[in-house]
């Protein structure tokens, strides 16, 4: 873990990391250390990935409520303008969403990080809620690294660490590079053998 | 034990599990009892009561012919049923068409239950609960043992781990420790509860509500058999309720003060007494021995519970000491176990949960720092450095409050009565008074082993954590804690409640939130976790 780790003021540190969102920082150097104790952002792709995500929903959310305002306004004997009043609401709604899923992935982005060192793995996340959370390796109980079709045809993919504990009995990072995911899974659960007695 | 002992040619007989282990110990004979009547728990109680409260000729009685069924279902049941030993697994076989044979390591068994209702004890034989850390159920229920063969049983399995705890290291083949040699394990009592503290501690604590809720349950299934048109009833006394309320408006407000002071001084008295009368059932001769690494509660006036739990499964520890508790001079001390937190009220069925887990209901507070000793040799309860939280944290306290009040005072001063202010002034000092408390009698302690973290004036607790049990450790920041430059240390164990963390440290300076992490991040990782 970094030794900022109470640092706040998470834009700032973009500064330290650099432009590393045109170059692919998120790959993990393939011939150094996995745990070198830096600070890395998610892969860029991943924005992309989380854009899609949510314009998948808002599309059927506003679809939905589309259909379900035109079923309202045909059934009942509303004035014509309140219809349209309703319907103008509609596009607001439609426009302020997409807004906010073009946005959002980017601002969130900008504040996750995630470092790997001796001790083990971190996550610093969060926006208006930060949070930090760090699972020591020796915690580990199993990893998976899962992949859907969107983050397959990105190369991106979800690692989930799985503790005993109970309300971090797994801790899941979304929007890693592939390759990065599993060398991260193979550091944490390498030497593992630990005979739990 | 002869189980070790397998011998060449019996492998054909059909008794033998997977890796050739000797499964042949049966269920106690009666056990076909005990079974039909879990079976039937479901209805025969409605069965019952329709039979003596309306005399038979219901549908529900003649329902009560599938006990039959059930009564052979169990026979098979307790014919079919095996368990054995192995050098180092707990087999179960059961099922007469579908078998299931279950193994489970001794090294993952968290603990051994054993329950005795009075039948049970009549027939000198016990309920077993074999519970691991995975979730809710335990792993085995064994309806129902000899005393001496669950004797065995422990001896068996908490033997064969205590002989080397490092037991991967142990030659395959030996023949492991004997039961004998097990029970010379050293015993010592380290505990024992007297009755009037049982008294107390329902004086003090709140289970008479438990009582009441499962008494009006009761009440509304009995009423439901026996009288469909009860919500009639329900409406006379509410309606009546309604009359002598608006009797009571009318009335001097001197009779409605007495009147309902009255009536709520007699609800608290009776609540307390079902409390109390809630904890000598429950906990009824409650003691806490020492069997080399394992800790040993019994309890229960009419059921009797014996609990065996391994110490180093302990994943918390915490002190309990509400005003009542200094005024008796006594503390609560609960400990957690890995196997989340479902409370279920069911006491057979259910391990280790709600009163279950207690280290001591209650005891004198000075043998406390003797107790948790016992258990984590290494804890020093008279000689800890408390740190602090940042004292500036109070006005983050009162703000909230304040704000609270505020909304409630106007609400009450442009709505009920300009008076209420007076309230809201009041609330102020209080708020105010509360937060300076509040922020005082929090603290942390970081020490060589662990950490330990109290909070609260009022009702104080103390949480005791070993980094070993830590498994991951957080920091959180709100929008408010940002603004003031504060952060909150989160630590979570196998062993915490349902919601929330094990362990949250609220308003540290970030900085010190940043260390006290860091801190807890690298001691924790330096060490193993050990199930």
């Amino acid at each position: 873990m970094a030794a900022d780790l109470g640092k706040t003021d998470l834009p700032a540190d973009l500064a330290a990391v650099g432009d590393s969102r045109d170059t692919d920082l998120g790959e993990v150097d393939p011939q150094g250390m996995v745990a070198d104790g830096h600070e890395y952002p998610l892969h860029p792709k991943s924005i992309v990935a989380a854009q899609l995500t949510a314009a998948i929903w808002l599309v059927a959310t506003a679809m939905i409520l589309l259909i379900a305002l035109l079923v309202i306004s045909l059934s009942t004997s509303l004035g014509v303008g309140f219809k349209l009043m309703i319907f103008w609401g509609w596009v607001v709604f439609a426009v302020l969403g997409g807004m906010l899923c073009y946005y959002w992935p980017n601002v969130r982005y900008d504040h996750t990080r995630y470092c790997v060192d001796g001790n083990g793995f971190t996550i610093r996340r969060g926006v208006l809620w930060r949070s930090v959370t760090s699972v020591p390796k020796t915690r580990v109980q199993h990893t998976d690294v899962s992949q859907g079709p969107l983050q397959r045809s990105y190369a991106l993919a979800s690692l989930i660490i799985h503790t005993a504990g109970t309300q971090d009995s797994s801790v899941t990072l979304r929007g890693l590079p592939y390759e990065a995911a599993t060398r991260i899974r193979d550091y944490l659960i390498e030497g593992d053998d630990r005979i739990a007695v | 034990m002869q189980s070790d002992d397998h011998s060449s040619d019996q492998h054909r007989d059909g008794r033998y599990g997977r890796d050739g282990a000797w499964v042949d110990l049966c269920l106690h004979p009666l056990s076909w009892l005990f079974v039909t009547a879990n079976f039937a728990k479901g209805f025969i109680v409605p069965a019952i009561l329709v039979l003596f409260a309306s005399g038979g000729s219901n549908y529900e009685l003649w329902a009560s012919i599938f006990i039959v069924p059930l009564a052979i279902r169990a026979i098979v049941h307790c014919i079919v049923f095996r368990y054995g030993f192995t050098e180092d697994e707990m087999v179960v076989r059961e099922g007469a068409l579908t078998k299931t044979e279950r193994h489970i390591p001794y090294a993952r068994i968290q603990n051994i239950d054993q329950v005795q209702n009075p039948l049970h004890r009549l027939l000198n034989v016990a309920l077993v609960r074999v519970e691991t850390a995975s979730g809710d159920k335990p792993e085995a229920v064994i309806r129902v043992l000899a005393v001496d063969a669950v004797g065995e049983m422990r001896a068996r399995i908490f033997g064969a781990r205590d002989e080397s705890v490092d037991f991967t290291k142990r030659a395959v083949g030996t023949t492991s420790t004997s039961g004998d040699e097990a029970a010379e394990v050293t015993r010592r009592m380290l505990f024992k509860m007297p009755a009037r503290d049982l008294v107390k501690l329902g004086v003090i604590s709140n289970k008479g509500l438990v009582v009441v809720g499962a008494a009006v349950g009761l009440f509304w299934q009995q009423a439901e058999w026996w009288q469909p048109d009860s919500a009639d009833g329900v409406e006379r006394w509410i309606g009546s309720g309604r009359a002598w309320l608006e009797a009571g408006v009318s009335s001097p407000i001197l009779v409605v003060g007495f009147v309902g002071l009255s009536a709520l001084l007699v609800a608290a008295v009776l609540l307390r007494v079902f409390s109390i009368g809630w904890f000598l059932f429950q906990l009824y001769g409650f003691t806490l021995t020492r069997r080399g690494n394992d800790l040993c509660a019994e309890y229960g006036l009419v059921n009797r519970v014996s609990r065996t739990i391994p110490r180093p499964r302990i994943q918390m520890l915490k002190t309990i000491e509400s005003p009542l508790h200094r005024w008796f001079d006594r503390q609560s001390v609960e400990l957690r176990t890995v196997g989340g937190g479902n409370q279920e009220m069911d006491l057979e069925e259910s391990g280790p949960k709600t009163q279950n887990r207690w280290l001591a209901p209650m005891i004198p507070t000075s043998r406390v720092p003797g107790l948790l000793r016992e258990v984590l040799p290494e804890v020093e309860l008279d000689a800890v450095q408390w740190e602090s939280i940042a004292p500036r944290a109070w006005i983050r306290v009162f703000r909230r409050w304040a704000a609270l009040v505020t909304i409630v005072t106007v609400v009450g001063v442009v709505f009920l009565d300009p008076w209420t202010a007076a309230f809201g002034v009041a609330a102020i000092l209080f708020a105010c008074a509360h937060s300076h408390l509040y922020v005082k009698h929090a603290g942390y302690s970081l020490t060589t082993w662990g950490l330990l973290f109290k909070t609260g004036w009022w009702e104080r607790t103390i949480r005791i954590v070993s980094y070993s049990k830590i498994q991951t450790v957080g920091q959180e920041e709100s929008p408010i804690d940002r603004r003031s430059k504060m952060a909150s240390v989160l630590i979570d164990t196998a062993g915490a409640e349902m919601i929330g963390h094990t362990i949250v440290i609220p308003y540290l300076e970030s900085e010190v939130a940043a260390e006290v992490s860091q801190h807890l991040y690298d001691e924790s990782s330096r060490r193993a976790f050990r199930l």
